[in-house]
């Protein structure tokens, strides 16, 4: 009784810390926030279009650590976790990409400019895609785990790189602009809010790929124990939910 | 409808695109454990059935 | 000494194996002709910026040309136990990987010998003029592209997928050599050897530095069984 009602008010709590602060970074962003002068409107994207650039640049970081520990230590819940932050960076650097293209449609008269951010940006959209592509095509964890580890890996320490390589080609993006204070009061607000919904989501698929992988093993243990009857007559149908 | 309230619509559709199909790879894991447990339950009866 | 001795062997044993099979070399060096050849018929119609085009092709042409010979110096490996044989040398996994980065490294400057004097002559870019500076670029680009190759392809032989998907996996991970390689040939064709250039080359070697030394130190964790 006391542990149900402590599991519900937990559950609640975290449901308000992530929905409060979301409502009113877009309340902010959206409305109240002052409009810049030269672009208008438009520039309101700036809150999202950061916050996921941001996020997407961290989740980078995070695959690749927890990679390196998977490494180094062998032991698959670091790569569930480095799993659940490449899907996680890929949707955020997906949105930047996203965004910053309506963005710069409207502002600069262009979806794309070869722009060393956007470029940059794109390389990370592809390094991540590359080790999605490889955990997808492999049954193996440990192999997937392995691979995709050290692609993470090599992925962080190609970034600066990659970082170096395109800031030399002239850009237009701007650098870090002058801002109101109630300007950046509305973009902090917005990083720190979409950082614990998408930690929310990182965290909830971390727990999915756990059973998935726990419910696995055990799968594989129940065949071997009871493997599935072929002469009775009455076998097992497949079980869908509409069944309950 | 202006640029700005776009790409706002377009940035939360795919998030709730990618909460939909976490919802949906959530169904999928349940329906196995359903699956997995009725497989389990059944074999022991089959075994008692046996033994009359 | 007998590291270097072994070192020597493992090289020697795959470029004999090459030579007498033949199972690589004519086919790449076959699409890296073609690709140049192809490329500079439609570049004979372009007047201004044909250096930027001629680079940017250049390395493109390298890459994916080279992407045929990367794999395969791994996977022949693969196959009918010579894996436990390779694994036998009195030595780390550290220097398998410099054995066979040497041998990739040959590869690809056999198919640059071929690329780079074919589009001198087909495209009348200056780029003999300086040839020395174009051979630092080309070493220090073929070494970025090969040690990722390398890696990568210790990657794919432990997933027996085959490497159809290499060369889109390792693409993002060269973007900085093919981006700074074809920039440093473009002013090397332009007769533009100055700061820029050298901004250019240090990259290269930064790369080259980096990837090679992570391609040591990861090679042992990457293989293993």
């Amino acid at each position: 009784m006391q542990n149900k009602f402590v599991s519900i008010l937990c559950g609640g709590l975290t449901r308000a810390a992530v929905t409060c602060p979301l409502i009113a970074a877009l309340g902010l962003a959206m409305v109240f926030a002052p409009t810049e002068e030269t672009m208008g409107q438009v520039q309101r994207i700036l809150y999202i279009h950061v916050a996921s650039a941001w996020l997407g640049l961290l989740g980078f970081a995070v695959m690749g650590g927890c990679g390196l520990a998977y490494l180094l230590r062998r032991n698959l819940a670091w790569d569930h976790w480095s799993r659940a932050a490449n899907e996680i960076g890929w949707l955020c650097s997906s949105l930047t990409l996203l965004t910053g293209s309506l963005w710069a449609h409207s502002a600069w008269g262009t979806w794309w400019t070869w722009e060393p951010r956007l470029t940059t940006m794109f390389v990370l959209w592809a390094l991540y895609s590359s080790c999605l592509i490889v955990r997808s095509s492999m049954d193996e964890p440990h192999l997937s785990a392995r691979i995709a580890g050290a692609l993470a890996i090599l992925g962080l320490l190609d970034l600066p790189l990659v970082i170096m390589a395109t800031r030399w080609f002239r850009g237009i993006h701007p650098v870090s602009p002058e801002m109101e204070p109630m300007m950046q009061v509305t973009l902090l607000l917005n990083v720190i809010a979409f950082t614990v919904f998408f930690g929310l989501l990182f965290a909830r698929r971390h727990s999915q790929l756990v059973s998935e992988s726990l419910l696995h093993q055990l799968e594989i243990h129940v065949l071997a124990d009871h493997p599935p009857v072929v002469n009775e007559v009455r076998t097992i149908p497949p079980l869908s939910l509409e069944t309950f | 409808m202006s640029t700005f309230v776009t790409s706002y619509v377009i940035f939360w559709l795919v998030v709730a695109l990618y909460v939909v199909q976490l919802g949906g790879r959530q169904r999928a894991l349940l329906e196995r454990m359903a699956s997995l447990q009725l497989r389990l339950q059944e074999s022991r009866r089959q075994q008692f059935e046996n033994l009359d | 000494m007998r590291t270097a001795t072994t070192l020597y062997w493992l090289v020697c044993k795959d470029l004999v194996s090459e030579y007498r099979a033949r199972q690589v070399w004519p086919a790449m060096l076959m699409l890296g002709a073609l690709v140049t050849f192809l490329f500079n018929a439609q570049l004979d119609a372009v007047v201004e910026g044909k250096s930027r085009m001629l680079a940017i092709q250049v390395w493109l042409a390298i890459y994916f040309a080279g992407t045929l010979a990367l794999h395969r110096t791994l996977t022949t490996e693969h196959v009918d136990g010579c894996w436990d044989a390779l694994r036998l040398y009195p030595i780390t996994p550290a220097w398998i990987y410099t054995a066979k980065l040497t041998v990739n490294f040959l590869v690809l400057a056999a198919l640059q010998a071929v690329i780079l004097p074919l589009c001198v002559l087909l495209s009348n870019v200056p780029l003999q003029e300086h040839a020395w500076h174009m051979v630092v670029v080309a070493v220090l680009g073929n070494i970025g592209i090969s040690s990722v190759g390398t890696l990568l392809g210790g990657l794919w032989l432990c997933s027996r997928q085959g490497a159809s998907m290499l060369a889109c996996l390792a693409l993002p991970l060269v973007a900085p050599v093919i981006l700074a390689a074809s920039e440093a040939t473009r002013l090397v064709a332009d007769s533009e050897i100055g700061p820029q250039w050298w901004r250019w080359v240090g990259l290269l070697g930064v790369f080259d530095v980096v990837f090679v030394t992570a391609g040591i130190v990861l090679f042992d964790f990457i293989i293993e069984d």
